[in-house]
């Protein structure tokens, strides 16, 4: 009886482990070491039958050389279900992150080449609610697999590789839908099963996220550098000036220490305990309230507190990575920026950070090339600032 | 994907020596799982032979498989998961086949298989359907579900009380169809599934949860009135632990003990062992290890990424959705001990 903890172990041993051609590579011999102490999967035999049909398979598109492997890549459109580039693949503490399968959300942009896509996988017994299983009549070239619309991110179009299939724009639709309100579920999609306690389902969804992350991460990170934010509006401004007109529109508002830099009015705000939902205390998911303040004509008009889910974090000698949703916010605003800092309040010092958040997906990534301290807190800076001009 | 190579050529390009070879490994692993579940071809004693039988098996259903190079070509990620699980429902199917069971009553569990089969196909009371993965399904409605579902999803339904558990029984007509029927309603019931349908292959698994698919007399005593008392020497339900796992079994375990001791890192190692392997509490833990804080944050984190690990590995740990399952306890512990040793192991080089 095929069950879900199969299921599962093909997957973790498909994402996460070195295929033949990498596990030979004389350069990975550290990694490799790393890998097969630490897998249940290529420390034993277990691995071989994957590893068998992998070669397998190779050796069969050699030998048929299927022209759909030679596809424009171009070419890139809405619907298209592509692998990603092989050479994005990444070690990371002891597992390598293999391609995953992506739907192609939006038609590449004029004026850039960011590609927004949702990742894929195709054994629908590891689909869950929140998921969107691809029924046959509204896919071409490919078999069963779903989509997971609460992983969505932003690529580069040179990331994307193999064209392996369409789906209708119906599915996309829904998709983007989903991200949206994962209780949404179109007629045509199969229904999916509750999650139950322990599913092997929930760690497939872990399994994802960090998937996704790995490949995301080097996107983000050359689409990072564009973001900028407009503080500097207030550059003229003293720091009890600021503090006056924050005050002004919001009386409560506290800061974390004593601000002595415009940045720092900004970075240091923190809100009432009453002024935050009671959402974000009862429940057991971490957030970040970030500060948003509204701006018109250069005047603050008003300081409000966003709670922000977080998805992801992730410390490493290379610094500390947080991902998560800002929720609330049309797409396409492009009136917002968005600043974020880590403040060690013990040494008094502020760490800017590198930023991206997507309007689409609401999803943002915070990178500080500093590890965050158990008593560090996070502070994200969203400045909503319309003129009279964009106004009109 | 319409590019194809005629079934000549792709059976002589799988008898290339380097596929060869592959196919062979695959056939291997595949020799392996049948021996832990128990799943033979008809006619073959798996202890007594070996994985070149399963081999020339595995080549003829590859060859025989629709859509094979199609899936080829879709690369590795499908192949596992559709090839490898459907050569084994294959080799269940070929063990209940008309043309493989000359001597059927031999075969308790064949002949329940096949009896189901044609009470259900005769009867106007359910309907049958032929599914090309799933073999002969029965169920009420002309309409195609709309719900996935896994056989797993339907084993924790509990076995009616007014059906008495014993194959001779079983066999009858009237019985099957009953049983049938409460299944089929229990299953649209706990999956909200109207239109579901179900594999006789499950439906007979779900059966054999309760109910030893034997012709030989087993009994038990009935004790109690309560569905839990009166079942409570049923052997099926309340089956002992194992008495020790195979050495199969073992030499796995024990890398996989070493693989986690390997994933601690630092002082992961010593809060581990401190809290799993000694017992310790929290404030004695904080005083060997120096710490002003109690360490419990870290101990949780700890248990989560041991569950993690584990989730995917066989005997290891149970299928959460069926209640009454619970995970090979033997093998567990041997995989406690395994890692405490190594662990204290390790904390004593390094000083602990």
């Amino acid at each position: 009886m095929y069950t879900r903890k199969q299921a599962l172990a093909f997957a973790i041993q498909i994402r996460t482990c070195p295929p033949p051609d990498v596990r030979n590579q004389k350069d990975y011999q550290t990694e490799n070491k790393r890998h097969r102490d630490i897998c249940p999967f290529c420390s034993t035999d277990i691995k071989n039958e994957i590893d068998a049909w992998n070669v397998l398979s190779v050796n069969f598109k050699k030998r048929i050389n299927p022209p759909n492997f030679h596809h424009d890549k171009k070419d890139i459109k809405k619907g298209q279900l592509r692998v990603l580039n092989k050479n994005l693949c990444r070690w990371r503490d002891g597992y390598y992150y293999n391609e995953p399968l992506v739907i192609v959300l939006k038609d590449q942009s004029e004026i850039d080449d960011e590609i927004l896509v949702a990742q894929t996988w195709h054994d629908i017994y590891l689909a869950s609610p929140g998921d969107l299983v691809v029924p046959e009549t509204l896919r071409t070239g490919s078999y069963e697999f779903f989509i997971e619309p609460w992983n969505i991110y932003i690529l580069k179009k040179q990331y994307l590789g193999q064209y392996l299939g369409k789906v209708a724009d119906d599915v996309v639709e829904q998709t983007l839908k989903m991200h949206e309100n994962p209780n949404i579920l179109p007629d045509w999609a199969p229904r999916l099963l509750p999650l139950m306690e322990d599913d092997p389902r929930l760690y497939f969804q872990e399994l994802e996220i960090k998937t996704g992350y790995s490949f995301s991460i080097q996107a983000v990170n050359e689409l990072m550098e564009k973001q900028t934010s407009n503080i500097f509006s207030f550059a003229s401004d003293s720091v009890d000036m600021l503090i006056a007109k924050i005050k002004k529109v919001k009386s409560d508002i506290e800061w974390l220490w004593q601000p002595e830099t415009i940045e720092e009015c900004f970075a240091l705000l923190r809100f009432a305990p009453e002024a935050i939902s009671l959402s974000a205390s009862a429940d057991d998911h971490k957030e970040i309230v970030a500060a948003c303040l509204c701006l018109r004509d250069g005047e603050i008009k008003a300081v409000k507190p966003v709670e922000c889910p977080v998805f992801h974090e992730k410390s490493s000698s290379e610094g500390y990575t947080v991902t998560g949703e800002i929720p609330g916010f049309a797409e396409g605003m492009k009136e917002l920026s968005f600043m974020c800092f880590i403040s060690d309040k013990k040494n008094r010092s502020l760490t800017p950070g590198k930023w991206s958040w997507d309007g689409i997906s609401k999803n943002f990534l915070a990178r500080f090339d500093r590890i965050k301290g158990k008593d560090d807190c996070v502070s994200i800076i969203i400045i909503d600032d319309i003129s009279e001009k964009d106004r009109l | 994907m319409s590019e194809r190579i005629t079934p000549k050529e792709f059976e002589q390009w799988l008898l290339q020596p380097e596929n060869e070879k592959l196919l062979k490994i695959i056939a291997d692993r595949l020799y392996q799982k049948m021996i832990f579940q128990n799943i033979s071809l008809p006619g073959l004693n798996l202890q007594l032979s070996d994985a070149r039988e399963i081999y020339q098996e595995l080549l003829a259903f590859i060859l025989q498989k629709p859509g094979i190079q199609e899936t080829l070509l879709q690369g590795a990620r499908g192949i596992a998961s559709y090839i490898s699980t459907g050569f084994l429902n294959h080799v269940i199917e070929r063990v209940r086949s008309k043309e493989e069971s000359k001597d059927i009553y031999d075969n308790a569990w064949r002949y329940f298989y096949r009896r189901v089969s044609v009470v259900l196909s005769e009867s106007s009371e359910v309907k049958t359907y032929k599914s090309r993965n799933r073999g002969l399904c029965f169920g009420m409605s002309d309409t195609k579900p709309n719900t996935i579902i896994l056989a797993e999803d339907l084993m924790a339904i509990a076995f009616p009380d007014d059906i008495p558990m014993n194959y001779k029984a079983m066999t009858k007509k009237k019985t099957i169809l009953k049983l049938a029927v409460y299944f089929w309603k229990e299953s649209a019931a706990a999956t909200f599934e109207p239109h579901i349908r179900i594999s006789i292959r499950d439906f007979v698994s779900w059966v054999n949860r309760y109910v030893r698919l034997s012709a030989s007399i087993e009994s038990f005593p009935l004790t109690g009135n309560s569905e839990e008392e009166k079942y409570k020497f049923n052997p099926l339900i309340n089956k002992a632990d194992d008495p020790e796992p195979d050495s199969e079994k073992l030499s796995y375990i024990r890398k996989w003990a070493v693989n986690f001791l390997n994933i601690l890192q630092g002082e992961e190692k010593k809060i581990f062992y401190y809290y799993e392997c000694q017992g310790l509490k929290n404030n004695e833990i904080s005083a060997l290890m120096g710490k002003k804080a109690n360490l419990s944050y870290q101990r949780d984190k700890l248990r989560a990424r041991l569950k993690t690990f584990l989730r995917p590995l066989e005997w290891l740990s149970p299928e959460p959705v069926w209640k009454n399952e619970r995970p090979d306890l033997d093998a567990f512990r041997f995989f406690r001990n395994r890692l405490c040793e190594k662990l204290e192991q390790t904390i004593m080089v390094n000083g602990g």
